[in-house]
């Protein structure tokens, strides 16, 4: 009895904190309102005004702020795919386009040449599939990362789970398995980053006594020894020509994406992401203290080693699909949590959409600025991304202090 | 913890960067071309019987970055079909400090400053593929110390099957001061802490340049030719170029005729392709056998990375694909050909799709050549069903 009466005056206290990071951080200003979490200019005030009538989301804080950051989020990822879809060096009318997409749901008839309904169908579209779904992948990965080593500087390679990928990606193009099965370098890349998060879970749990930080230290060391195999791979291949495939698929990018990448992706991104979300809440607990989430009845180790193999599953693939693109996972979840707060039931399916919206408009951008070239797309994720982060940094001095 | 102000002061000024630097990326004039694509002398299409060796001028080089520039282009040299030396002065070849001199010692300047030799060199090392491909043309066998590991790949190197005669030297200092070199001849590609500690080493270093263009590299060959001391073999070797690039010039359809047919070069690595810009070695090779690059009409400049949409838009009559068949050549052929994308583009409606010898269309030595060639036959197969191209010749005499 006594402990229930513990654990719901601890819960009350960790909501009413807003789940921010009070433990790392004590001097934290403690923030009251959820709604303070959005400002209090003019415009946000009416937005969440408007939102409260709904009865719906008026009854749920959280509720209203995961729909205070995500319509704002939908409405410009519409207006992107809109604009991607219509962009391209090869000059399509709007209308064309339209019909052409309309089509796609079954709608209508289309009367554009063959060719433009390929590039459309084809390209465009699977493209930005892929970006979104890719997007979503690095931005969840962030922010889990981040939240389960209670370390800003985490990102969804932090315990070499992206090297792991990379590593089955340049063993598979430098055997010859990827000329023999298309399939073999995902697969590999797969493989290696499941492989990767194996031995590091094991090496951090060695004597029985596991820990986070272990587990952070033995993930950075494995990612550069991997690194270091990496290169030495490339540095010896004898064939020039297979040199030069790893070299461009490090550099990754979503070029080349055709519906077959999207359809093998996102049933694993889906079911990483739906993991992380559900287990948000637990995040949040885990975020403060282990013991504290053990206190209120969160299996702490099933939770976190479930949280790290979501994690983990969604950043392979994300490699394996796209090779490695920087940034998304690092930036995505803090500029967030700038906005939203700290709360990961909010942070984690918000950063799922950011995610997603901001690949979409980075690639974008990289197909477009010196069309009908292309630059690579992790180029823009880090030449937009970082000004564009250090400058959220600067509008919200006091907030960045949780982070 | 950096102040607001700092933090919106460093942003401001990331922010302005990465504005500038993608500005500078959609403006194709801002990046600077590696080698002006050859400017031929218009001409009018006409049947040659024959390949015949032809007096024609030494063409005024181009005067790209950190290649030897031209002080004083006029008069240009005559080259004779059979040359004699002592006859040929060089005096448009700037870095010849005294063109007059044939005999020795004698002194070159080049980016690395001036030299002497004060005899031909007999231990010569070259650190760059395409002046590789340049000294097997001009000195016997015995005269090169060692070739670099490039040189011996079917990939990417023109003379592949000489250089595995020859001790292969693995990069670095070290490597270079152990193969002994009377002379190392390095390109704009050598790093300079490399250069000096072989200078340092008491072993003249001499940097000529390297161009994506035949005619660009025309001064090279000469000065080289000049310094090792085969100024003889350098002439027959320019005029053998020459006399190749005239048999094409005469009968392909001049700059800027309707009738060039669009043609692009593209290679794909790891599902990226890439196409070759304007101021590549293959744009060179397309403009000199009558073709117009739609790469670099549509202003890509340089390798740049593109998507299947892009060839869509550029709607090339003619695509090339300088990729081993065995290196992902044919593969890309074979998807190109029944990509839906692309079914209404003339190349793959017509099956104009070519896999060709990636070394002839990458080098930066005159081998490129026998890429325009090559081109040539492809683009009008009719105009040169008559002729029957070959290899240039490695240097077999003493």
């Amino acid at each position: 009895m006594g402990q229930q009466v513990r654990s719901r005056q601890s819960l009350s206290r960790l909501e009413r904190q807003g789940f921010l990071l009070q433990t790392a951080k004590p001097e934290t200003p403690n923030l009251r309102s959820n709604d303070r979490h959005y400002g209090g200019n003019r415009i946000e005030r009416l937005y969440f005004g408007w939102l409260r009538r709904s009865p719906f989301l008026s009854r749920s804080p959280v509720l209203l702020k995961l729909a205070g950051g995500a319509v704002p989020l939908v409405i410009i990822g519409v207006a992107l795919m809109v604009t991607a879809v219509a962009l391209g060096p090869y000059t399509i009318p709007f209308s064309n386009t339209a019909d052409i997409l309309l089509h796609q749901f079954g709608i209508g008839e289309v009367s554009a040449p063959e060719a433009e309904q390929a590039i459309v169908a084809s390209i465009r579209l699977p493209r930005i599939a892929l970006a979104l779904i890719v997007g979503a992948a690095l931005g969840v990965a962030g922010a889990v990362m981040q939240g389960l080593f209670r370390n800003p500087m985490a990102d969804p390679g932090i315990i070499g789970v992206s090297a792991g990928g990379a590593l089955g990606a340049i063993i598979a193009i430098s055997s010859g398995a990827q000329a023999a099965f298309v399939l073999a370098l995902p697969a590999m890349s797969f493989a290696g980053a499941g492989g990767t998060l194996a031995l590091v879970y094991a090496i951090a749990s060695v004597g029985g006594r596991f820990s986070m930080s272990a587990l952070l230290l033995c993930g950075v060391a494995v990612g550069a020894f991997i690194a270091a195999i990496i290169s030495a791979i490339i540095l010896f291949t004898e064939n020039l020509e297979a040199q030069r495939d790893m070299l461009f698929w490090l550099a990754g990018g979503l070029d080349a994406t055709r519906w077959g990448d999207v359809h093998l992706s996102l049933p694993f991104i889906a079911f990483g992401v739906a993991i992380s979300v559900f287990l948000s809440r637990d995040l949040n607990l885990l975020m403060v203290s282990e013991d504290e989430a053990r206190s209120l009845g969160v299996r702490v180790g099933l939770t976190r080693n479930t949280l790290l193999a979501a994690a983990s599953l969604i950043t392979g693939t994300a490699v394996a699909f796209s090779g490695t693109i920087a940034f998304v996972g690092l930036i995505v979840p803090h500029a967030l949590r700038l906005i939203t707060g700290a709360d990961n039931r909010v942070l984690v399916p918000l950063s799922a959409l950011g995610g997603g919206v901001f690949m979409l408009a980075a690639d974008t951008l990289a197909r477009m600025v010196i069309s009908p070239a292309e630059v690579s797309v992790g180029i823009i994720t880090a030449l937009v991304g970082a000004p564009f982060f250090l400058m959220l940094l600067a509008r919200n001095k006091a907030r960045a202090s949780m982070l | 913890m950096l102040s607001s102000c700092n933090i919106r002061h460093i942003s401001t000024v990331l922010l302005v960067t990465a504005m500038v630097i993608l500005s500078i990326a959609a403006c194709g004039e801002a990046a600077e071309p590696t080698g002006a694509p050859p400017i031929l002398p218009p001409a009018t299409p006409t049947r040659v019987p024959e390949l015949v060796p032809t007096n024609a001028p030494v063409p005024a080089p181009t005067n790209t970055p950190g290649s030897a520039p031209i002080s004083n282009p006029q008069p240009t040299p005559t080259l004779a079909p059979t040359p004699d030396p002592t006859k040929v002065p060089y005096p448009a070849v700037l870095g010849i400090v005294d063109p007059s001199n044939l005999g020795w010692p004698r002194q070159v300047e080049t980016d690395e400053g001036q030299i002497t030799l004060s005899g031909p060199p007999q231990r010569i090392l070259t650190y760059s593929l395409g002046h590789d491909e340049m000294l097997l043309a001009l000195v016997a066998p015995h005269r090169i110390a060692a070739l670099g590991k490039f040189a011996t790949s079917p990939a990417y190197s023109n003379v592949a099957d000489q250089a595995v005669k020859f001790p292969v030297f693995e990069k670095g200092a070290e490597n270079v001061l152990a193969a002994k070199p009377d002379l190392l001849i390095v390109s704009a590609f050598t790093k300079q802490d490399l250069v000096d500690l072989v200078k340092d080493a008491g072993i003249p270093v001499a940097r000529p340049a390297l161009e994506s263009s035949s005619e660009g590299n025309i001064p090279n060959i000469l000065l080289m030719g000049y310094m090792l001391g085969a100024e003889e073999r350098a002439i027959e070797l320019v005029a053998d170029i020459e006399g190749r690039l005239k048999l094409i010039a005469d009968r392909v359809p001049p700059h800027g005729d309707a009738d060039r047919p669009a043609v692009i070069s593209i290679t794909r690595f790891s599902d990226s392709i890439s196409v070759s810009g304007g101021g590549t070695s293959g744009s060179g090779i397309i403009e000199a056998a009558g073709g117009t690059n739609a790469a670099a009409r549509d202003d890509i400049d340089g390798f740049q990375k593109i998507s299947v949409e892009s060839i869509a838009a550029m709607n090339p009559d003619f695509i090339l694909i300088p990729q081993g068949p065995e290196a992902g050549g044919n593969q890309l052929r074979d998807d190109l050909l029944s990509d839906p994308v692309l079914a209404t583009v003339p190349a793959v409606a017509n099956g104009e799709i070519h896999v060709v010898d990636a070394p002839n269309f990458i080098t930066l030595s005159h081998w490129n050549v026998r890429g325009i060639e090559r081109t040539a036959e492809i683009l009008f197969p009719d105009l040169f069903a008559d002729v029957s191209f070959s290899d240039f010749e490695t240097y077999t005499g003493e």
